[in-house]
Order: structure tokens, then sequence, then C-alpha cells
């Protein structure tokens, strides 16, 4: 098995049209190590997000390929894709979105659920213990802090032992003095598990903690 | 136009998607607000003015009033104006009647008799009849010729013997096509006449009369009086005739209205809820952008009015669509029902007055109510939008996702998750707006259950089963009390029965005959019972061993079975009898005199039990024995109806026999199953189908509920589904969530509709059938309906289904989860 496990070959996804054509990844090629921990950054409307949904199978590009342990992921049909998604990539969004009616138990295992496996209920205590929400594990969403929530939404990531997580300004939303916290128990979970880690950020100091930083402009890797 | 009208419009044509569906929802409001009172005051305004037209205007009548009565009738407080009809004599045509009666002047203008030319007969010689008559007759005679005319007079017992007089023709009576077609006319004699030939003691008057006072009654209220006047003074509930259709035209029970209103208030109110949930949905995402022209310095009033100006703007193309769809929509099926279910002489007074512009069925009123309540009702949609676009911050609004408040903190939860657990939460998110779902849903379906059961009880074939058991029915043909044609008499035709033992033999080798059952007939006098000065006649059927389980089937009291009657002392009466005869019971015993061939026979019979008959059981006679006891009574077979049951198919090859059969047969007739069908297909044809309309308007609006439940839970949480599938949701496991929750939806919702309404249904059912309204007879679960039901809630939840799935499958995943940024 090679050890880069997400590249992406002359991959490109454009917007609009004529003269209002953006180009939000314009014949990107570029690879991931396995187990490292990567940041991407670059400017507002650079393109990372995009980046970001091609390489985690949420959004088809133009053209070019996604490849994930070697796998062209868009060569799946969409059912397929679903699957492979959930058993091989963990997303943290900027906005936690949690699911509003499930407690915090049933958010954490809901991609376990719908892969059809059981839950070890082991590890999933073990990862909101480690997240520090064990006692908040029959609370509503609504009930919890923004760090809470990014915790809970860590641990729905990590849940079902993905390959690689994906994670979207997983500290948009949260304070500095939670940023660094988060960032870091991320870090050690990736760690521990052996996955590998794909950080979206503006963030000079989140970028710093990373193995390896990828550059954004205008739809292209411009450095490493 | 200036600047907030510029953008409401600007939003307008942006928002295309969402204004055409609220459009829609618009239309329709003001369609079902505009084609339901239409017709339905249309309906009545036209019958109204054909009933005026054609019916006669008294309240009410009593037959068979003494001369006595009719005096004391005459100066009673509650009667208003009292007419007087005396029938004297009969004029003897082949297969027809033309009545001789007197009519006093305000009978005369009660009963609208208006003459053609000439005046009423006032002399003892002078009459009034039609061209009709005279045509029957075979008399070319005009104005003023004295003619000779045959008649028999009406006698306590029947019709007397044949005589003639001579009468100078003094007027003129209109001849109708009903009354050629049916060869029923009349012609008017003198008062003098009149008194000559019926003496004051044999004297039976039909009294007209109007109830003083009715105009602030009701059409129950009115016959109320009349009915206990009647309990007052002796008269028989049976002999008291309520001309019911005008009563209707005239006294409109208060009821009618309210339940135009109810249906109307349903209407508004699912119109409202439609129009509101759509704007609500449409909001969300239109929130960031009051929320960008806010930052610019849009005032909060300035807010406000562009939400309700874009409202209005679609408002104001949809209301003049739907009036004019309600327009055409009415026109069209205002004529459907005059012509399918007109066809009578009511039926062609509605078309003509139709047709010359009598009466119109626009009414401004209904424009403008129409216009006022849909606009009334988007003004009511769009206050909620308007207060959330406008008390939103700015900042606030770039955020605002429209997401539903959770005010539980904790959840127990499951273990393990799974879709149906997925479903599960999203149900109980919101119990209370859930289980309120469900029952708006279920209304509707109650009410189409109602329905379905009143028209399934009165299931025309069905009543039709009820009056004859097999396909065909051949019957004697006998007439009592006619003094000229005692060969007519029962009593004289069954000495020589033509259902007799070679007819029989000769009917059962018709290929395709199955079976004949047959059921005597017997006639007896009650002696308890006095019609006049006569013992009060009627008739025992006698039934076959085959008919006992229906009969045990249908005593409502007393008990009897086929092998009890066989001993000959109990006898079963029918409920009808209630009504002649209101105090007698079980266990009474009844003394009468059975006319059978040569010889009338005393009897007691005691009351063994009282029957709710159907008539193909008992042939309307008034009590009910076993056929060998009639038989036995009787001295000879004295089979009187044979029902004839058919191999299928071959009904119409054995109906086509049996005429050429009895064609020579004077004393027979045939009469069959179809003609039944057809005879109670008429009578509740028009009320099925005001009915299916009814259900038709239901279904529209539970439909239009249904759609936007369904949509509203779907876009609300559409950013939710994103991420769902972002985290692994399949395509087909999205599907399938959402078809659970549908399914929840149209389980609950049929659970709900079909429990409760076929209970509510089977209440129904039992006040139709006390009631007789329809001729419901037994109840019939509305199990086809039932499956209709089922299959449409299930077939029209898995469209939504698909095609909610389908336009959401168009946003990309990204644009979901990021709707909000």
């Amino acid at each position: 098995m090679s050890d880069k496990i997400l590249e992406t070959e002359d991959l490109c996804k454009y917007y609009g049209s004529g003269e209002n054509i953006v180009r939000a990844i314009d014949h990107t090629t570029m690879s991931i190590q396995r187990g490292a921990f990567t940041a991407i950054v670059g400017r507002s409307g650079s393109g990372k997000s995009t980046l970001l949904h091609m390489l985690g199978a949420l959004d088809r590009p133009d053209s070019g390929r996604v490849l994930i342990e070697g796998k062209d992921v868009f060569s799946l049909k969409d059912e397929q894709l679903a699957v492979f998604r959930r058993r091989k990539i963990g997303f943290v969004f900027q906005d936690f979105n949690l699911i509003p009616s499930l407690n915090v138990w049933e958010n954490i295992v809901l991609p376990i659920g719908l892969d059809k496996k059981r839950v070890d209920r082991k590890h999933i205590l073990d990862l909101a213990e480690r997240m520090g929400i064990q006692d908040k594990l029959s609370s509503l969403p609504n009930t919890l802090s923004g760090g809470q929530r990014q915790r809970v939404a860590i641990a729905r990531a990590l849940a079902a032992r993905p390959a690689v997580i994906l994670a979207d300004e997983p500290t948009g939303s949260l304070d500095s003095s939670m940023e660094l916290e988060v960032i870091s128990l991320l870090k050690a979970c990736v760690n521990e598990y052996g996955q590998t880690l794909v950080i979206i950020t503006h963030d000079e100091t989140i970028a710093q903690m990373a193995d390896s930083t990828l550059v954004i402009a205008d739809g292209k890797v411009v450095s490493r | 136009m200036n600047t907030v009208t510029r953008i409401a419009w600007a939003a307008l044509k942006q928002n295309k998607g969402k204004n055409v569906l609220t459009g829609i929802a618009i239309v329709l409001t003001t369609m079902l607000l505009f084609i339901i009172p239409t017709i339905g005051f249309g309906q009545i305004d036209a019958q109204k003015a054909a009933i005026s037209e054609l019916y006669p205007t008294f309240h009410g009548m009593y037959r068979d009033v003494d001369e006595e009565t009719a005096g004391q009738l005459r100066h009673r407080a509650e009667i208003e104006t009292l007419g007087l009809r005396q029938d004297v004599a009969q004029i003897p045509i082949e297969d027809g009647t033309i009545l001789v009666m007197d009519l006093d002047e305000t009978a005369c203008s009660l009963s609208k008799t208006g003459l053609e030319a000439g005046y009423m007969p006032k002399e003892r010689d002078e009459i009034v009849l039609s061209e009709g008559i005279l045509d029957e007759l075979g008399i070319t005679a005009d104005f003023g010729d004295r003619i000779r005319i045959p008649y028999q007079l009406m006698e306590p017992d029947g019709l007397g013997y044949e005589q003639a007089d001579e009468f100078v023709i003094v007027g003129l009576l209109p001849t109708t096509e009903e009354q050629r077609e049916q060869r029923s006319y009349f012609a008017l004699v003198s008062p003098d006449f009149m008194k000559e030939k019926q003496p004051e003691e044999t004297r039976r008057y039909r009294v007209m009369f109007r109830i003083a006072g009715a105009d602030d009654m009701t059409m129950d209220a009115i016959e109320e009086t009349f009915d206990n006047l009647a309990a007052e003074l002796g008269i028989p509930e049976g002999d008291v005739v309520a001309n019911s259709d005008y009563l209707w035209a005239n006294y409109v029970d208060p009821a009618f209205y309210t339940g135009v209103a109810v249906v109307l208030v349903i209407v508004v109110l699912a119109g409202i809820m439609t129009v509101c949930s759509i704007y609500y949905i449409s909001m969300i995402y239109r929130v960031q952008e009051y929320g960008k022209i806010k930052a610019l310095g849009a005032t909060k009033r300035q807010i406000r009015q562009i939400v309700f100006r874009e409202g209005m703007l679609v408002a104001a193309i949809a209301i003049p669509v739907g009036l004019v769809l309600g327009t055409i929509f009415s026109k069209m099926g205002f004529g459907y029902f005059v012509t399918t279910f007109g066809r009578d002489a009511l039926g062609d007074a509605i078309i003509q007055a139709l047709s010359q512009g009598e009466i119109s069925i626009w009414r401004p009123w209904i424009y403008l109510m129409a216009l006022a309540v849909t606009l009334a009702a988007v003004a009511v949609s769009l206050a909620r939008p308007m207060q959330i676009a406008s008390r939103i911050s700015p900042v606030e609004a770039m955020r605002y996702n429209g997401d539903m408040k959770i005010r539980k903190k904790e959840r127990k939860g499951h273990r393990d998750m799974s879709l149906t657990a997925l479903t599960g939460a999203n149900l109980s998110r919101n119990k209370k707006r859930t289980v309120l779902t469900v029952v708006t849903l279920s209304l509707m379906g109650i009410l189409f259950m109602v329905l379905s059961t009143v028209l399934s009880c009165a299931d025309p074939e069905e009543i039709a089963r009820d009056a004859m058991f097999d396909d065909l029915l051949i019957s004697v043909d006998s007439t009592a009390g006619d003094k000229m044609h005692p060969e007519r008499e029962w009593t004289a035709i069954c000495r020589d029965n033509p259902l007799n033992e070679a007819l029989e033999k000769e009917i059962s080798q018709i290929p395709g005959v199955r079976k004949i059952t047959a059921s005597s007939s017997l006639q007896a006098r009650l002696k308890d019972l006095m019609d006049g000065d006569e013992p009060w006649g009627t008739e025992i059927v006698g039934i076959p061993e085959d008919y006992a389980a229906r009969m045990e089937k249908s005593i409502i009291q007393g008990e009897a079975t086929y092998e009890s009657l066989l001993q000959g002392d109990g006898i079963v009466m029918s409920k009808r009898m209630l009504h002649w005869a209101p105090d007698w019971k079980v266990g009474d015993t009844l003394d009468m005199v059975l006319e059978c061939a040569d010889k009338k026979v005393e009897k007691s019979f005691r009351i063994a039990a009282v029957a709710d008959m159907p008539d193909g059981l008992a042939h309307y006679a008034g009590f009910l024995l076993p056929k060998e006891v009639t038989d036995a009574l009787g001295g000879r077979p004295m089979d009187y109806h044979w029902s004839i049951a058919t191999e299928a198919g071959q009904t119409e090859n054995v109906e086509k026999k049996l005429r050429e059969m009895i064609e020579g047969e004077e004393f027979l007739e045939l009469h069959t199953y179809q003609e039944e069908v057809a005879e109670r297909e008429k009578n509740t044809g028009f009320t099925a189908q005001i009915c299916y309309v009814f259900m038709a308007v239901l279904g529209g609006i539970g439909i239009m509920n249904l759609v936007n439940t369904m949509i509203n839970s779907i876009y609300v949480r559409r950013r939710e589904l994103g991420i769902l599938q972002a985290i692994g949701l399949s395509e087909k496991q999205m599907v399938r969530m959402l078809q659970l929750e549908g399914l929840f939806y149209t389980a609950g919702t049929l659970g709900l509709s079909l429990g409760a309404g076929s209970a509510a249904g089977y209440l129904v059912f039992l006040y139709a059938k006390e009631d007789g309204l329809l001729g419901i007879v037994s109840y019939h679960y509305p199990l086809s309906q039932t499956v209709f039901l089922a299959v449409l809630v299930a077939v029209i939840q898995f469209l939504i289904t698909y095609l909610v799935t389908h336009m959401f499958r168009k946003q990309s995943m990204i644009e979901r989860i990021r709707f909000s940024e």
C-alpha cells in the first residue's frame, strides 16, 4: 500500500461561466501522507473549502481525479460513494452540525449506525472521556457550549475509526481559549488511532502545529 | 414604482419556485371558496325557483278527514289557510286514472290548479277537464259543449258501479307531458255535484293547509306543528303528508347555512395553513436577504412592507386566476349536476329557468367574499414572516436557518443508532406538532369515511337487492275495491291463479333459471283499526321457509321463528303498521277477517314479533306468516310473488322468455332487478354526486395539507439531511428514512381516520336508517372506499417523498450543509 493516502490529479472545479467564471479548483495535483497532520491554508475564496469537499467526496469535480488509498472515489456510484465515505472519512465542520433531535451519544454513534455496524461501546466511552463529554451523553446538543459541541462533533468523526479526518475550520466558531484545546485533542486522537488529519484553517498557530502545510491561492497549490 | 415595491417585485421574480407554489395554494383556496357557495346556493336557488314554479304551496295535507274534523281544523289557530279536496269519482280508462274531484277556491290556489280557459264549475252539471282527458275518452268537444261522461263513484270500500251523466265543459285545465305519460289526470266538478254524490257521512276530505306564522319557522318546526295537531285531532300518522320539497325550498334549515359555513371555514383554515407554511419555509432562505437590505438601511416598516407587497403581488395574480377557474368549474359542475340528475319535471323546470335566465348562479357577493377572504387569509399568513423578517437583526439574519427550537434538555436515546431510531428521534422532536399533523390529516379522513359509509349504505344495488332478492320477480297484478272490475280482485284471481304449477314447470325449464321462490299473499281486514267506517284493509305475506332466516333477522321486538309461526296463532307485524296503529305491541291479539277465494274467515292472531322487514320479503304487506299457513288459511296455493334466480349471464335471456310467456296474461307483471336498481340510482345519484364532490374538495384540502407537511418537514431539515449525508447517510437510506417518516404519518392518519371514521360512520348509519335517509337499509362497511383511501394516502405519501427527494437532490450536498453561511 502506498503511503500516500489522499491524492488529487489535475483536479478542476469551476463555478459560473464566461466572464464570470470562478476557478475554485484549477488543475490541482497534490498528495497527503498517511498518518500526517496537514493544514490547508489560504485566503478567503482561495478554494480551500472546495478542495476539502472534493477530498471528502462531498462534491464531484468537473475534471480530474481524487484518490483515497489509491481508489478513484468519483468512479463510484452515489450509493457506493456514500458507503465509502462513511467508512473512510470523518468530517468536522466549523459550526458543528450536530443533529438537534439526537442526544450526544446518538450523535456520536450515528455514522456507525448508518453503516449498520454494532457500536463498540468501550471505544465510544473512551472517546467521550477523552473529549471530556462523558457526563453529557444523554444531553441534547442545544444544552451544550460551543466547545462541547465541537468535541461531540470530533468524537462523531472519530467514532467509526475512519482513515481520514477532514476538518473545515473546526475552531472557527470557538473562542481562542478553546481553539488550541480542540486542535490538541484532535491531534492526540489521530496520533493514537493512526489516522490522517487534514485541517482547513487561516489560523497561523494551528498551521504551525501541523506536520505539513499546503497553501492554496486561486484554486492552485502554491507552496508546501 | 417606489423602491419598496421594486424590491418586492424583484424578489417575486427571484423566488419564482416558492411563489408559484404559494400561488397554486392561493388559486386553490380561492377556487374552493368560490365553487362551494356558488354551486351550493345555485342549487338551492334553482330548486327553489323550480319548486315554487311547480309545487303546490300548502305546507302539509291530512288525508281521509271527515266533515267534523275538517270543521274543527278551520277554527284552529295553528292553521293560516285551509283548502278542501273531495274525490268524487273516477272516469274509467284502461291502464290509467282520471280522478273527478271538487276543489274549493283555497285548495285550488294552494295546489296551483289554474284553468287555461273558462271558470270553475258552479252548477251541478258543469265540469272542468283537460284535453288529455278528452283524448283518452276519444271525445271531440270544445268549451261550452255538453258531453256524456261515464264514471264510477268513490265508495268507502272501493269504486262503485259505472254510471254516466251529461256535463257542460265550462273550463279547461292544462295537460302536462307527465300526465300523458302516466295517463293520470283529474277533472273538477261543482260542490253541488260532489254533495249529491258524496253524502256528508261518506265524505273524506284531503285538507291542504298552511301553518300560521311559518315565515319565522324552520321546516322541522312547521312539520312538528302539524304533526302535533294531527295527533291531537286523532288523524293517524300515515294520513299526514308533508309537502317536503316545498317546505325544504322555502324554509331552509339554518343547519344548512351552518354546514356551508363550516365547510368554508375548513377551506379557509386549510388555505391559511398552506400559504402560511409555504411563506414560513421560504422565509428561511430569504431572511438573510432581508438582513442585507436591513443592513443597507431599510427600516423595520420597510422590511414588513417588502414581505407584505411580495405576498400581495402573488395574491393579485393568483386570486383572479382562482376566480376565473372557479367560474369555469362552477358552470361546468352546475351544468353537470342539473343535466345528469334532474331528468324529471323538477329538473326540467330548473333547466328551463336557467336557460331563460330566470335564475343566475353568479352572485357578486360570492366573488367579493372569495376575494376578501382569500386576501385576508394571505394577509394573516404573511403576518408571521413579516414579523420574523422585521424583528431579526442584520447579523442574526445572516445566520438564520429557521431551525426548530428544542426545549428539551435530555433524551434517553438508543444505544445503537439505526434509521428507525433516527426517524423516531425526528418525529418525537416536536410531539405536539406531529400529533397535530396526524389529527388534522385525519379529520379529512374521518369525514371521508363518514360520507363513504353513507354512500356505501345507500348503494342503489344493495337497496334494490333489499327490495328484490333475485334478478326477476313475477307478481300478480290485482286491484282491490273496483266494483266495475271485481275480476281484478285478488280473491277472484286466486281461484284460477296464473302462478300455478304449469307455469312453474314452464319457467323452470327456461335455460338459465336457477330457482323459483314463491311467496303468498292473503288479504285481511283488521277489525280493531278503522279506515273511515270500514275495517282497515291490509295484506299478509306468506313466506317460504327459504326466507326464514331473513325474517328472523329482521325482528326488532318480540320473538318468532318460522317453526313457531307454523302453529298458526302468532303473526309477525311489519314495523310500518306502527304508523297507523302506534299502540299495538308484541303480545296483543288482533282480530282479522281473512278474505279468501270463496269465503271470509275470522281469525285472531297474537303479535309474536314486530319486524323491520326488507321489501323483498314483506312486499309492503302489513303482516307475515309462513306460506304453509297462508295457503292453508286461503284454502289453496295463494302464490302472489315468484322471485326468480337466474344463472350468471342468463338474466336477459330469461327475462325475454318470461316476457313472451306472460304476454297474454292480464294479471301478471314482471319486474326486474335492473329496473329496481335504475329507480334507486335515480334517487340516490344526486346525493351521491354531491357527496363525491364534497369528498373531492376534502381530498384536495387533505392532499394540500399532506404535501405541505412533507415539504415543510424536509425543507426545514434540509441542512440536517445534508449533514447526515456527509457523515454517511446514503441516498437510499435518506429516501428510506423519509419514507419511514411518511409511513408514520400514513399509518397514523389511516389508523385514526379508519378507526374514528368507521365508528362515526356507523353512528351516522344508525341515524340514517332510523330516519329512512336515502333508503338506507343495512350497514355496509365502505371497504372499497377504505382501500381507496389507504392506497391514495400511501401513493400520495410515496409520490411526495419521491418528488421532494428528487427536488432535494438537485442541490449539492455542500449547498445544503452551508446554506446558512
